[in-house]
């Protein structure tokens, strides 16, 4: 871990962010923690104690589907995969960042 | 995401909580522990690994407590939680838990019974169109009396025809309902009937359950006379049964057809059984055409009509027909309009918000004991909620268990104390005296059920909210630093404990201040002296064939015969012929007199008399003595002087510093060309004969001279009652054999009639005042209890330092009698203003009658002496070298 000042993850954007990263492949809640900071190149500090309550919420919306798995450690995880909601809802708030960031954006550099 | 969606997967958790719980906990241990094996990976010893592990998360518990609120439906689950954590503290505590429902229900159960008493006798509407609009009318007499004029069926009928204010209006009997005989296949019984002109049930806006009312055109003299019959006679008598229409029964020997039943709850007058037409009273009998003249008016205003309003336009329509009045009615009475509703509830109102107020006293000191019980628990779990608090249940959340706990305990309260409303409705309303309206309404309904509920919502609130956060004012981390799980407990905490005691003290005083005053009034009522031998006295009801006995000679024959028969009975003393039953209130007015001298301002001024016609024999019979003067003799007959003797308070106050003997007064207060005047023969000792309150000045005339309608005769005896009773029949029965003796019974019989309503009120008071006594002395006990326990180490350090036993336990003692005495102090306070609502429901004893108020207190401080006493004892047997040694 550096020394630089971590961000909070703004708010509203979690989800988007776990959804992301479960795109690629299933994952336990340290790994994706773990992969979040490594994806903002350590920027991003997500509390464990924010990121447990949006998986369940996930989970009981039905975005996620959780099982218990082996991990590479040979122990047993709680990994989280993406169900076909879970994309659709990825699609709809991907579209939904990119408009904001880009109107973000232009108006910053516009001013 | 649908709702329905939302709702399937919220259910879905709550049904699947074990396992989801499991997999919760198990996600935070391996997420745990892959964090502390990543630090131990950077060389940090595994036991600091794991804690900074813990911290990361910001604590396990800590962490499975936001997921679980961040789930859809948490606000569910943990209400569930809540309430089964509630159970679970109350399962844990039987004894605790035990206490404070039966506290509870007794609040409980006495105020959901006097609200069904209330509902049903004052709420609840009558059951007749638009109770607002319905009015009763009489005239005032304007004298110091109550004597009230009925405005007569003539009258009311030309009222009915020209008022623009009423809709319609019907004469009913000013005098409630009078008693008759009813044959039916020749068994005979006593109905009460009343006598209603014929538009009667068209003003109330009632409609019959079976058959028809009595219409206009039945109020015709000669034709065949109709009857209605009221719901409950109709229950009793006919079984419900629809046959009863068509019925025929002969009521005081004419014959009469059941037209209608009526449906329940209508009981106007007060105790009606039949109603029959004003015009079915022969006036042929002694009374004249009395039925017709001695009505009430009931009308029904039109929409938005004040009584204000009305009562002026009956004046200045009564001041009409005052013009063209006959000769021998009064004029100029003013009329007096009432609500339907005051006239049908009556006094009853004032007795019933006492005893509601009584009530929720009793409920203020139940749900303070209530809260005393939580406070004293929160005190001992200080520690647990401290712990709770450290591991991470919010304050918000602890206050909202403490408050689930105790809506847990009122509810269960509410539960046992509905099913004691249940039961105590069920003993109550048989016990419930006569005459009390509207009875038949009382009974557990929606309304009372709710009320119940809210009731014991309230005193959840009252009881749990305050304790709650009370014992969580103080800090609860500090408490947990001071080492202190033993509750050492915080000023406030024992303060709110200490003001409670005094509260419920104080309110216990009130209420058997209260019961003492009803109780007194009882007793001087039971033991208030009648001037009458009553328990020596029967009465002997009779009913005499009207068509025989029509002619006043052979009637007077008749009674004469009777007397002489009964007193020939060695065991009857003697024996008179009286015009109404005794203590009934009942009786006839002479509204004004005048004095000979007396200017019509004076005479006006004269109190009205109680009218009793009497034979020679009736001072002899009752042994009221003649205080001045003779009894009357055979002589004072019709065409000799007209004599009449006075009670001793007319006398005193009409010819004061006089012999009245020789005084000649006569009726009514207006100039009259030809006077009738009564010369004073004698002056008899005052009675209570016609009212038990208070004895009523009386003008006793020859019967001979004036009148007599006597059906009974009064018996004074000196053998057992019953079996002067079966002589006495006998006798009748010898003299003329159509003659049926209703009923023989003792004067004392006749005294509970009078006596049942202050009994009843005295006897609730009572059982209130001692629920209050009791909760309150547990109360004190409690507190008392929890003062020893939290000072035993302060007490076992004054007994290891030399103080006797005797002087720990009289400082113990004036600890309690210290917050005893404050509370009867204030209680005393409150006693002298609360007492003021019970004056209409005393006899003969002041609302501060000081005996009542001061012994309440004083026996309130006894009972606390008594409560402290295990206390006081307890302070002083422990070990007191164990105690200092076990810390």
């Amino acid at each position: 871990m550096s020394d630089v000042e971590k961000l909070d993850v703004p708010q509203g954007t979690l989800d988007l962010m776990i959804l992301t990263i479960l795109v690629r492949e299933p994952m336990h809640g340290y790994g994706i923690s773990q992969r979040l900071a490594a994806l903002s190149h350590d920027h991003f500090h997500v509390n464990p104690g924010s990121l447990f309550p949006s998986l369940y919420r996930l989970e009981q919306d039905g975005r996620l589907k959780a099982d218990w798995r082996p991990t590479e450690n040979n122990r047993r995880a709680r990994y989280y995969r993406l169900t076909a909601a879970g994309r659709r809802q990825l699609e709809r708030h991907r579209k939904r960042w990119d408009r904001v960031s880009f109107a973000v954006r232009s108006v910053l550099e516009g001013a | 995401m649908t709702l329905l969606h939302r709702l399937i997967s919220m259910l879905r958790w709550v049904i699947h909580r074990s396992r989801a719980e499991r997999e919760l906990n198990d996600e935070m241990e391996v997420f745990v522990d892959m964090v502390a094996a990543d630090r131990m990976r950077d060389g940090v010893p595994a036991a600091d690994a794991r804690r900074a592990a813990v911290l990361h998360l910001g604590g396990v518990e800590q962490a499975k407590e936001r997921v679980r609120s961040a789930r859809h439906g948490a606000w569910l689950d943990a209400a569930a939680r809540d309430v089964r954590h509630g159970l679970r503290m109350c399962i844990r505590n039987p004894t605790f838990s035990l206490l404070a429902i039966l506290t509870l229900a007794i609040g409980v159960a006495g105020t959901t019974v006097m609200l069904a008493l209330i509902q049903g006798v004052l709420l609840r509407p009558l059951p007749v169109l638009d109770q607002d609009r319905l009015i009763v009318a009489w005239k005032d007499l304007r004298t110091l009396g109550d004597a009230r004029y009925p405005f007569g069926a003539t009258e009311i009928e030309a009222v009915a025809d020209a008022s623009r204010l009423l809709v319609n209006a019907a004469g009913v009997s000013a005098h409630g309902v009078g008693r008759s005989v009813m044959i039916e296949n020749s068994v005979s019984s006593f109905v009460n009937d009343a006598l209603v002109t014929g538009g009667f049930f068209d003003v109330l806006g009632v409609r019959p359950l079976l058959g028809r009312t009595i219409a206009r055109a039945d109020d015709v003299e000669g034709t065949e006379q109709v009857l209605v019959i009221s719901h409950g006679l109709w229950q009793r008598r006919y079984g419900g049964s629809r046959d009863v229409l068509g019925h025929r029964v002969m009521l005081s020997e004419r014959p009469f057809t059941i037209v209608g039943v009526m449906p329940p709850d209508v009981d106007y007058p007060s105790g009606v059984e039949v109603w029959r037409t004003t015009r079915s009273v022969p006036t042929t009998g002694p009374f004249g055409d009395a039925a017709r003249r001695e009505v009430n008016l009931i009308g029904r205003l039109r929409p938005d009509v004040t009584i204000a309003q009305a009562t002026s336009e009956l004046t200045t329509l009564s001041e009409q027909l005052d013009a063209n009045a006959a000769p021998d009615t009064p004029v100029g009475l003013r009329p007096v309009v009432r609500s339907f509703e005051d006239v049908v509830v009556g006094d009853v109102r004032t007795s019933l918000v006492a005893l509601l107020t009584a009530v929720v006293l009793v409920l203020l000191i139940a749900s303070a004991n209530a809260a005393n019980l939580l406070l004293m628990r929160g005190e001992s779990r200080r520690g647990e909620l401290a712990v709770r608090a450290a591991l991470g249940a919010g304050r918000g959340t602890l206050v909202r268990q403490l408050f689930v706990e105790s809506l847990v305990l009122a509810l269960a309260a509410g539960a046992v104390g509905l099913a004691v409303t249940w039961w105590s409705l069920k003993t109550l309303l048989p016990l419930l005296p006569d005459g009390l309206p509207r009875v038949e309404s009382i009974r557990i309904d929606a309304t009372v059920v709710v009320s119940t509920i809210a009731v014991a919502f309230v005193t959840a609130l009252l009881a749990g909210l305050v304790p709650a956060l009370l014992s969580l004012k103080a800090d609860l981390v500090s408490h947990l630093r001071s080492g202190g799980i033993r509750g050492v407990t915080g000023p406030s905490g024992r303060d709110g404990r200490r003001i409670l005691v005094i509260g419920q003290v104080a309110l216990a005083v009130i209420i058997v201040a209260g019961a003492g005053l009803l109780i007194r009034s009882v007793l001087r009522l039971q033991s208030v002296d009648m001037g009458l031998p009553v328990d020596r006295l029967m009465l002997v009801n009779l009913d005499m064939p009207q068509a025989k006995y029509a002619d006043r000679e052979r009637r007077a024959q008749f009674l004469d015969d009777m007397m002489s028969q009964l007193e020939s009975v060695s065991s009857i003393a003697a024996a008179t012929p009286v015009n109404v039953s005794p203590f009934t209130g009942q009786g006839w007015d002479v509204p004004k007199f005048t004095a000979e001298g007396q200017s019509v301002e004076q005479a006006a001024a004269n109190a009205p008399l109680n009218l009793e016609s009497v034979h020679a024999n009736y001072f002899d019979t009752f042994q009221v003595p003649l205080v001045r003067g003779r009894a009357f003799t055979a002589a004072d007959r019709e065409g000799s002087q007209d004599v009449a003797i006075v009670s001793g308070d007319i006398a005193a106050r009409t010819w004061p510093g006089k012999d009245p003997i020789g005084k000649r007064l006569k009726m009514g207060d207006l100039p009259d060309p030809k006077p009738k005047w009564y010369t004073v023969v004698g002056v008899a000792a005052t009675t209570r004969y016609r009212d038990l309150m208070r004895p009523r000045p009386t003008l006793y005339l020859p019967a001979a001279q004036f009148q007599m309608t006597a059906q009974m005769l009064a018996l004074r005896t000196t053998a057992a009652l019953d079996l002067v009773a079966s002589l006495a029949r006998d006798r009748v029965q010898a003299v003329d054999p159509d003659v049926r003796v209703i009923r023989v019974a003792p004067f004392t019989e006749m005294l509970e009639q009078p006596l049942a309503r202050p009994r009843f009120n005295a006897f609730l008071l009572s059982v209130f005042g001692i629920a209050a006594l009791l909760l309150s002395t547990i109360g004190l006990y409690a507190v008392m209890a929890a003062y020893v326990r939290q000072r035993d180490r302060e007490i076992a350090l004054r007994l290891a330092l030399g103080a006797t036993a005797t002087a720990v336990r009289r400082f113990v003692l004036a600890e309690a009698l210290w917050l005893a005495g404050l509370g009867a102090v204030i209680g005393l306070a409150g006693a002298a203003g609360a007492t003021r609502l019970l004056r209409g429901m005393l006899f003969e004893v002041e609302p501060l009658d000081p005996s009542s108020i001061i012994g309440a207190a004083l026996l309130l401080m006894a009972a606390s002496a008594l409560a402290s006493y295990v206390p006081v004892r307890q302070a002083t047997r422990a070990d007191a070298t164990a105690m200092l040694r076990s810390d």
